[in-house]
């Protein structure tokens, strides 16, 4: 057999390294293992793992999809973890955890702590309905759309950007990757404005149980000082929400008035200073029910930007969807060339794609800025 | 579900119990695995079952049929009409958007204009092209009479579906696993050191340094490489190589040491890939289930390296052409296919010659060749990782542009750490594995134990998906 590809290595084969093993003693017979010891083993690991991981696990659980599967399994951890608090079972993993900062720190893959904040922590662990987070909606989002405060009685962060700050392009994994990327590219080249990403990946506005954009934004805001701010939020949030204690599931009529007053607030949160604010609509997505869900999600996004003044809205569909502004992998550029606009999952852009909608918000800022 | 989750970790606990507990009764043994496995793959997109289910049917009953006397004739014909389904299925999932596209630029150059295509595009199932080579190879390997074992219609789908390697390999064999699964289940010789040591290496690549590289360095500079140093661009790349190894491998580790539990051997798909001393080397070691599986159900049907030097080239080049768009509807892996092609032609050529022949004895030589190999398999990566080749461009040039910066220590460290993980040969853990086995069972559950959680507090929030699922 000629063929150049895999066959065994010359040089490595069993008979060499079974000689190498031999020489080292660890060909010695290993014992054989029965299903039971395999199960006593596994059992001890188990038992390890949840005693000393009762915060990971704790912390898994909260992120689970809202619904009575996450309620068990938080009723039964909650109080689990509150045990093992008090003997200190979690002090080996926090030492790892603080390893894992430590190296974080020095290589930089943790990304900026001002957005880990928006990570909500375990809660003190406690019988539920009280275990669960507090929920940090404004008041307004707690209401129905006819009986929202009118904009101006609506508390300001205090946050005031400055004029002449640069961009701040926040969101999900849409700002997280080439989307994001280009943005970024295309915006500081062009304009010469500072430009700043902020984002989390797996992280929206309907779950603050687990991740609370609206604690970090002030922050974010105070820090940047942004003129424009774009925003891409809303891929991971056709789920099922919180409102209080209170399950909402994605499909009801309630829950597009709590997420709308979610969307509401966060703009106005966004829009504190004299700060521009451009909500990127989510693209169409290959799979046919995420494209009904993002069509949901920004009809929304719609109606809640022509409430708040400084929000603009940009229906990227418009740009990257293929005729009929549906989904296409594959799309006539302005310069007549067909390039590949969206990446294989279907739901993020292709660094073309990706251009299209960042020449658009380039444009968006030029014109912005003279005004 | 991804392996290294709790969703996982639960789902393993019960597949385990069930499966042992089922052990003795071999026909609801196997039935309990495949609708445990049907389970798994639902638990994904439950609207991709059918695909699953329907392919490996079909397969099943091909091959069942196949078994059957019959004329040649009419064996090649079945065999034909069940491969060219799933290769149809696989196509209209996978491939139509991509050649509506090149069809559209083709017609565009000759001057007719069609715009957009308008085409429906599906989504894409997981692990698709994986289960695709197991029904060929089932239909295949039937059809070559190589199953040494009459073929089971449950035994044959929980072939193609079989959990621990159902959506990222490695990829198996008919002629191999059926005889296996045929074998009665053996409860008193599981090959439970081997399981963890798999699991917990695999979960430190994938979790630890896979995730890390990916945040802290490649990522950053694929997404931006003219802002980026030379230097930083080079370490994006080592650093993509070690990132990609350990993801793929790590997933393995994880599938391997899942196997084990359950009684089952799966095959080895790494073996130090980065020492390879030639690109036919590097295919020797690397996702060496999918290599072999070109060789013996793409290249020799081809014409192999029987017909002459032109042919065996025109062989190589197309398989790994071939080989590259498996991985993906796109230019880029093409490219990389292709690059890989012309690397292995090349090689092939320049190693007959009789003078290189005698100087790949020379240690100096040897060195260099292993330095060479693993730069000329990171231009490869280059092109797999890039979204489009304007960005595999981007990279390459910024590679050369020369501006300066300093390169941080730690990352370096971390890259020099993934890429002596991805040196260790696929036996070199044996030692330590016997002795871990000695140790009591509840110390050995101890450790197993604190090293899940070390490995969970020092991984970053949530999982990213494997880079292979998306194939």
């Amino acid at each position: 057999m000629n063929f150049p590809l895999p066959q065994p290595p010359k040089d490595r084969g069993p008979e060499s390294i079974a000689a190498v093993l031999e020489s080292s003693g660890a060909t010695r017979p290993a014992r054989a293992f029965s299903v039971k010891q395999a199960a006593l083993v596994l059992a001890v690991s188990c038992g390890v793992a949840v005693a000393l991981d009762s915060e990971g696990l704790l912390a898994w659980a909260r992120r689970l999809e809202v619904g009575r599967a996450q309620t068990v399994l938080l009723r039964g951890l909650a109080p689990l973890h509150a045990v093992l608090m008090t003997v200190r079972a979690d002090v080996p993993r926090q030492w790892a955890s603080r390893g894992r900062e430590a190296l974080s720190r020095r290589i930089g893959g943790e990304g900026d702590p001002l957005l880990a904040e928006g990570w909500v922590a375990v809660a003190p662990p406690a019988p539920l309905p009280t275990s669960l987070p507090e929920p940090v909606l404004p008041q307004a989002a707690v209401l129905a759309p006819e009986e929202v405060t009118p904009v101006e009685a609506q508390p300001e962060p205090e946050v005031i950007a400055a004029a002449g700050g640069g961009v701040l392009l926040l969101g999900d994994s849409m700002i997280a990757g080439s989307l994001g990327a280009t943005l970024e590219r295309t915006l500081a080249l062009s304009s010469g404005l500072h430009v700043t990403r902020a984002a989390q990946i797996g992280t929206g506005l309907s779950r603050p149980d687990v991740y609370d954009w609206m604690k970090v934004v002030p922050a974010l805001l105070e820090r940047e000082r942004p003129r424009f701010v774009v925003v891409s939020l809303g891929a991971n949030d056709a789920t099922n929400l919180l409102e209080g204690d209170q399950q909402v599931d994605y499909g009801e009529p309630r829950w597009r008035q709590v997420y709308a007053a979610r969307v509401e607030a966060m703009m106005r949160a966004l829009t504190g200073g004299q700060t521009r604010v451009l909500w990127l609509t989510l693209p169409p997505m290959r799979d046919s029910r995420l494209s009904a869900r993002a069509a949901f999600l920004n009809s929304v996004f719609a109606q809640c930007a022509r409430k708040v003044r400084r929000v603009e809205f940009l229906e990227v569909d418009v740009l990257v969807g293929g005729r009929d502004r549906q989904f296409a992998t594959f799309v006539q550029a302005p310069d007549g060339r067909l390039l590949r606009y969206r990446l294989d999952d279907g739901v993020h852009l292709a660094p073309a794609g990706a251009r299209a909608v960042a020449v658009w918000v380039r444009d968006w800022v030029r014109e912005r800025s003279r005004n | 579900m991804l392996f290294p989750t709790v969703e996982y970790a639960l789902f393993f606990v019960a597949a385990f119990a069930g499966a042992w507990a089922l052990a003795r009764r071999d026909g609801a043994h196997k039935l309990f695995l495949l609708l445990a496995s049907w389970a798994f793959y639902a638990f994904w997109d439950w609207r991709f079952l059918p695909v699953l289910v329907g392919l490996s049917l079909e397969a099943a009953l091909v091959a069942i049929a196949l078994e059957q006397p019959g004329s040649e004739r009419t064996r090649r014909f079945l065999l034909g009409l069940g491969v060219s389904a799933v290769l149809l299925t696989l196509a209209l999932f996978k491939y139509l958007g991509f050649a509506a596209s090149v069809a559209a630029a083709a017609l565009e150059g000759l001057g007719f204009s069609l715009g957009s295509p308008r085409l429906p595009e599906l989504a894409l199932p997981v692990g698709i092209s994986f289960f695709s080579f197991h029904a060929i190879s089932l239909m295949v390997d039937g059809w070559r009479r190589r199953i040494p074992v009459r073929v089971r219609l449950v035994d044959a789908l929980l072939y193609v579906a079989f959990f621990p390697q159902l959506v990222a390999g490695p990829i198996l064999r008919a002629s191999t696993f059926l005889p296996a699964l045929a074998r009665p289940r053996d409860a008193s010789n599981l090959e439970l050191p081997l399981a963890l040591q798999r699991i917990g290496l695999g979960l430190f690549k994938k979790v630890v340094l896979a995730q890390l590289l990916a945040s802290a360095l490649v990522d950053p500079v694929f997404d931006a490489p003219s802002e980026h140093s030379s230097l930083e661009v080079l370490l994006g790349v080592y650093g993509y190589a070690a990132q990609i190894f350990c993801d793929f491998s790590g997933y393995t580790d994880m599938a391997i040491g899942s196997a084990a539990l359950l009684g089952y051997t799966l095959p080895e798909n790494f073996d130090a890939p980065y020492a390879a001393k030639s690109p036919q080397g590097f295919w020797r070691r690397w996702h060496i289930s999918l290599s072999s599986w070109l060789r013996d159900y793409l290249f020799i049907p081809l014409g192999g390296s029987k017909g002459g030097p032109a042919r065996t080239a025109a062989a190589l080049g197309l398989t790994m052409v071939l080989g590259g768009l498996w991985h993906g509807a796109a230019w880029t892996f093409v490219a990389w296919g292709a690059f890989h092609g012309v690397g292995l032609i090349i090689h092939r050529a320049w190693a007959a010659w009789p003078a290189v022949k005698r100087l790949r004895r020379s240690a100096v030589w040897g060195v260099g060749a292993q330095v060479l190999t693993f730069h000329f398999v990171c231009a490869g990566w280059v092109l797999f990782r890039a979204p489009s080749l304007g960005s595999a461009a981007e990279v390459f040039a910024a590679l050369f542009h020369g501006a300066s910066g300093p390169v941080p220590a730690w990352v370096a460290g971390v890259v020099l750490v993934a890429l002596l993980v991805s040196l260790i040969p696929g036996e070199g853990l044996a030692a330590a594995r016997t002795r871990f086995s000695r140790l009591p069972l509840v110390a050995q559950g101890v450790a197993f134990g604190l090293l899940v959680v070390a490995l969970d507090a020092l991984g970053p929030r949530g999982i990213a998906p494997f880079i292979y699922f998306q194939f």
